[in-house]
């Protein structure tokens, strides 16, 4: 099974509402030997964004999209439970925070998973994080990442105050600031207007960046 | 019109024609002249709305959920019903509306299911590192097993190989005293005698590293150990002198331990007690207290005391502050021994002393036996 199969499978049965289906598919894909990265950035993430599609078609409701959603974070929870591993030693750690105030955070519960699993430690804090209590972890953690993601438009001009903020905290040694979301697939250079050092269009891309950056 | 929810109705082109008053509630502003299209969310609802409008007739309702621009954030999605009056007419548009507990409802169970997967990912992260920090504690009992093989076998060939050659330096010796007796020196005599005494004392002190190192490897099982009579007994195995004070406690405890190791220990204290009680009326006292897990066993004399600084170093091998005597107390190996069997047995040695003011030694020695494993062992 390669992703596009495995995609076009768990898309039927997400849609469907059916976990059990959406759980057999994932475990077929595993043992057809794809990785926790290809299956978040070409199964999941794919098969949502497909989900969200069909919304504006007007061929599935809310509820639907809800339980799409739902089902998704069951099955990367599994996949975190079967891949985690303990790397010991002083991880470099990251915050994530979504700019929405809605709860649109999959795409960053993501990044902080296929962070976790190459050795890093995450701090997912979600969505409607206001900038007090951004700046009150980012005190006390002393990250070394930040990660913002954003899905609507009208949310981003809240990148600009979440970055100002932890520069402001941190003006001596600040945390690399990393945005992404789907607000920004489109114009990502809108990513370093809104004060980002970096941005990725997708979780395993974003990986890929801190890695090179944390590196340097 | 009396519905629960909004209902607008729009003129072909999309306008809004009239409304019952509940949009402008929701939305906190006027309506009815504006394009419907215009209170829409351009991001997620004009284009649908373009194309659910479109596909709208007089013979069905068609279902659409649409966001719409409230200030200047969003509504969540609502849900409307649309429906055209007549062919080529305007459309009415029409809230569906919900019990608003099912929000409430879907609001909680989206909560309960991130709980429940961020306590999902928080339980593996633990587990992981549970099962690093045990790898690491089989690799650490893997490596102190091997080293203290390794140290016993150490200690074996160590002893055994000094031995032969000192054995020889003592014969020769012995040899050149004899045969040039009465020919020498008398300095030179003396300097065979140190020869003789020294390779004495080392020969000692080789054995007693042997003995240390074998301390507390025997496997042998506990057994309920009546301290009272073996204390008793290891206390007669000494020639006492006549007016040595001895009090032993009426009611020592009978405890589950290794024997030999605890008789070792004990005849170690008692022994040095003996030894060092001073004076015209030495006195050697034995008693016992209860500590929770533990006993405490106390060896006291009234002897000449340890100095704090001493203290320290008593534990260490062959520290010693006197010179090693026939039967080889003195070599430093009794008290580094005594130490270490307690810490292998799980227990603690501790002593309080002061110069002139004799010594107490308490084994605190504990009631259930404690496997090997379950001790820190330095190796």
């Amino acid at each position: 099974m390669d992703s596009k199969k495995a995609c076009d499978a768990y898309l039927g049965a997400i849609r469907r509402g059916s976990r059990k289906d959406a759980m057999e598919v994932v475990a077929g894909a595993r043992e057809a030997g794809l990785s926790a990265g290809e299956l978040y950035v070409e199964v999941f993430q794919p098969a949502l964004r497909e989900i969200g599609r069909l919304w504006q078609e007007n061929e599935i409701s809310v509820a639907d999209e809800h339980l799409a959603t739902a089902i998704t974070q069951s099955a990367m929870a599994n996949l975190f439970d079967q891949l985690a591993t303990s790397h010991g030693g002083s991880p470099p750690t990251l915050i994530a925070a979504c700019a929405d105030v809605e709860k649109h955070e999959i795409g960053l519960r993501m990044l902080c998973d296929l962070l976790e699993l190459e050795g890093w430690e995450t701090i997912y804090l979600g969505a409607g994080v206001d900038l007090e209590r951004l700046v009150e972890v980012v005190r006390k953690e002393q990250p070394v990442a930040i990660a913002l993601s954003v899905t609507m438009a009208h949310h981003l001009p809240r990148l600009k105050v979440m970055s100002d903020g932890v520069r402001a905290l941190m003006p001596e040694n600040p945390p690399v600031i990393i945005m992404g979301g789907r607000a920004l697939l489109e114009r990502p250079e809108l990513a370093l207007e809104y004060g980002a050092d970096l941005t990725a269009s997708d979780a395993r891309d974003a990986v890929r960046a801190l890695q090179a950056r944390v590196r340097e | 019109m009396a519905l629960p929810g909004a209902v607008v109705r729009l003129t072909a082109d999309g306008v809004v024609l009239s409304s019952n008053g509940k949009l402008e509630r929701a939305l906190r502003g006027e309506v009815v002249g504006q394009k419907f299209e215009q209170l829409l969310d351009p991001n997620s609802s004009i284009g649908k709305w373009r194309r659910v409008s479109e596909r709208a007739g007089s013979a069905e309702a068609v279902r659409c959920e649409l966001v719409l621009v409230l200030g200047a954030g969003l509504t969540d999605p609502i849900g409307f019903f649309i429906v055209r009056e007549a062919e080529d007419c305007g459309l009415w548009v029409i809230e569906i509306t919900e019990d608003p507990r099912l929000g409430r409802l879907n609001d909680e169970v989206h909560t309960m299911n991130a709980t429940l997967n961020a306590t999902q990912r928080e339980l593996s992260k633990e587990k992981r590192r549970l099962d690093r920090v045990l790898g690491e504690l089989q690799d650490r009992q893997f490596e102190l097993a091997r080293s203290n093989r390794d140290l016993q076998q150490f200690a074996h060939v160590i002893s055994h190989d000094l031995k032969a050659p000192l054995r020889n330096v003592r014969s020769y010796a012995e040899f050149l005293r004899q045969d040039l007796a009465g020919t020498l020196p008398k300095e030179a005599e003396g300097f065979l005698q140190r020869i003789i005494t020294r390779s004495s004392d080392m020969d000692t002190m080789i054995d007693g590293v042997l003995r240390y190192a074998r301390a507390g490897q025997s496997s042998s099982p506990t057994e309920p150990v009546d301290v009272g009579a073996l204390v008793r007994e290891l206390v007669d195995l000494h020639d006492v002198a006549a007016d040595t004070s001895i009090h032993i406690a009426p009611h020592l405890p009978v405890i589950e331990a290794n024997k030999t190791q605890l008789r070792q220990v004990l005849q170690n204290l008692i022994a040095n007690a003996l030894k060092y009680g001073r004076g015209a009326r030495p006195v050697l006292e034995i008693s016992s207290s209860d500590a929770g897990e533990f006993i405490d066993l106390r060896v006291a004399d009234n002897g000449p005391g340890i100095s704090a600084e001493d203290q320290e170093r008593i534990w260490n091998l062959f520290y010693t502050t006197t010179a090693i005597e026939e039967d080889g107390s003195g070599s430093g190996i009794g008290l580094a021994l005594v130490k270490r069997l307690i810490d292998r047995n799980g227990g603690v040695i501790t002593v309080e002393s002061g110069e002139g003011k004799g010594a107490a030694f308490t084994v605190r020695w504990p009631k259930v036996p404690v496997r090997p494993a379950q001790i820190q062992d330095d190796g």
